[in-house]
């Protein structure tokens, strides 16, 4: 930290460095102020004038990344725009709604002196604080955003083939280039070592997740024996549902079927669908309108009621 | 180092490199793995993005201009979808709040069936995304689920 004294101001220019002024001030040399220059990461391939091109964004014909997108037509958006959307409305639509509060951290009575500086209660019948439900209208239609694929291999800590055999699995499916995933912490009686290559993972969006969703919808999930559907107790509270797939169903990815010399064995792996919907039980709808089936009484819903 | 290599005396002897030469055979250098190396091998090089990206166009100025012409078309094309498609939904929502409200008015009991949630709604499973080319016959309407065991 400087003082704004004129005096030693020539000095101190010449013995200042970038964060410790403070010795050349004849004070003790310690800094208060964090140094910016190391937290900010500067990506020095930017900086570089050889490639300009590499400098403008993807969606730049004169990148050499570019990739053209819209080079198909999607029928599964065009249906969501066509056909779900409106109905969607029309189910989630209600009169004189009122935005719901979520329950939320509370403020301590006072009681104690020591509740001063203590870090705010946690709500009131619920360990995490929940979001507020919005009314129903054209602008908040819920829609599917994303969907997260994750394969955790648990054979994958004796032979580390195993998690490359699956990164290739995801790709061949999604047609999307899947990230490996590494165990995070040492887990002693699992014999998972942390930095463990463990399987793959891969966020699907816009094009690539509606063709796999067709997929999945069309090929797969009818080709299954005795599937039950998706859990109707599945889901996050905040209108994102889970389920997953055995190995064997893996098996009827057209991808996989098709090279099944190729694939001694597959893995199993878990989805999760990110919605905009604002509970589990819109999510749900919003899902079954793609072909996804459901089973299993639901929350808060007499069975009669479930509609199928 | 250099050798001589005579193959006839009318001929004009050669020069030939020795130190470029491979001393061993040609299979004898190459790795050999197992089958299921190859395959994890090969699989990867299907993840590998190198080698696959196409060649870069090259645009002149005049291309350059005539294709963002055509993107920024296109871009305003897709807005204006996307504002038609909003607006369609927004007067949607006001007639569904409009006919809520006259109902209230008029009949109060058939305005609280009409205005309740509607939790666990699906839609039937038998609707399609529609395709290119759908199969003849859509739905197997006669397949019924086998008796539950008690």
């Amino acid at each position: 930290m400087f003082s704004p004294k004129p005096t030693a101001s020539l000095s101190v220019a010449a013995l200042r460095q970038f964060t410790t002024s403070a010795v050349a001030l004849g004070k003790p040399g310690c800094n208060t102020i964090k140094p910016v220059h190391h937290r900010v990461k500067i990506n020095k391939n930017k900086l570089s004038h050889r490639f300009p091109e590499l400098n403008l964004s993807k969606n730049d014909i004169r990148n050499p990344a570019f990739k053209p997108t819209s080079t198909y037509q999607d029928r599964v958006e065009e249906h969501y725009h066509n056909t779900i959307a409106s109905d969607l409305l029309l189910i989630n639509a209600q009169e004189g709604e009122f935005t719901q509060f979520g329950k939320k951290r509370r403020e301590w009575d006072g009681s104690s002196p020591y509740h001063l500086n203590r870090s705010l209660r946690k709500p009131q019948g619920s360990e995490a604080e929940t979001l507020d439900i919005k009314p129903h209208t054209a602008s908040n239609i819920p829609k599917i955003e994303a969907i997260h694929i994750n394969c955790y291999v648990e054979s994958a800590k004796d032979n580390a083939n195993h998690a490359l055999n699956s990164l290739v699995q995801i790709q061949q499916i999604t047609g999307v280039k899947p990230k490996p995933i590494f165990a995070k912490t040492n887990v002693i009686h699992w014999r998972v070592r942390a930095g463990f290559q463990m399987g793959a993972r891969v966020t699907l969006k816009g094009r690539p997740m509606n063709q796999f969703l067709s997929t999945l919808t069309d090929i797969v999930l009818p080709r299954i024996r005795e599937y039950k559907g998706i859990s109707n107790k599945s889901g996050d509270r905040t209108g994102n549902i889970q389920f997953g797939l055995t190995p064997d169903d893996i098996r009827y990815f057209p991808e996989i079927e098709s090279n099944q010399d190729l694939w001694p064995k597959t893995y199993g792996m878990h989805f999760n669908v990110v919605t905009s919907a604002q509970t589990d039980a819109e999510a749900r709808t919003l899902l079954s309108a793609y072909g996804l089936p459901f089973h299993g009484s639901e929350k808060g819903t007499k069975p009669e009621n479930i509609e199928y | 180092m250099l050798t001589q290599t005579t193959q006839g005396s009318l001929k004009q002897p050669t020069l030939q490199l020795l130190r470029g030469l491979r001393t061993k055979s040609k299979n004898s250098r190459v790795a050999t793995v197992s089958a299921a190396t190859q395959r994890i091998i090969t699989g990867l090089s299907v993840l590998s993005g190198r080698k696959k990206y196409p060649r870069i166009l090259k645009l002149s100025n005049e291309d350059l201009i005539r294709h963002d012409t055509i993107q920024a078309a296109w871009a305003q094309y897709q807005r204006d979808i996307r504002t038609d498609r909003q607006s369609v939904l927004d007067k949607q929502y006001d007639s569904i709040i409009n006919a809520m409200e006259d109902l209230k008015i008029t009949n109060m009991e058939l305005f609280k069936i009409a205005n309740k949630k509607e939790k666990g709604k699906r839609f039937p499973l038998d609707a399609r995304i529609p395709v290119d080319f759908p199969p003849n016959k859509v739905w197997h309407y006669e397949v019924k689920a086998p008796a539950e065991k008690k």
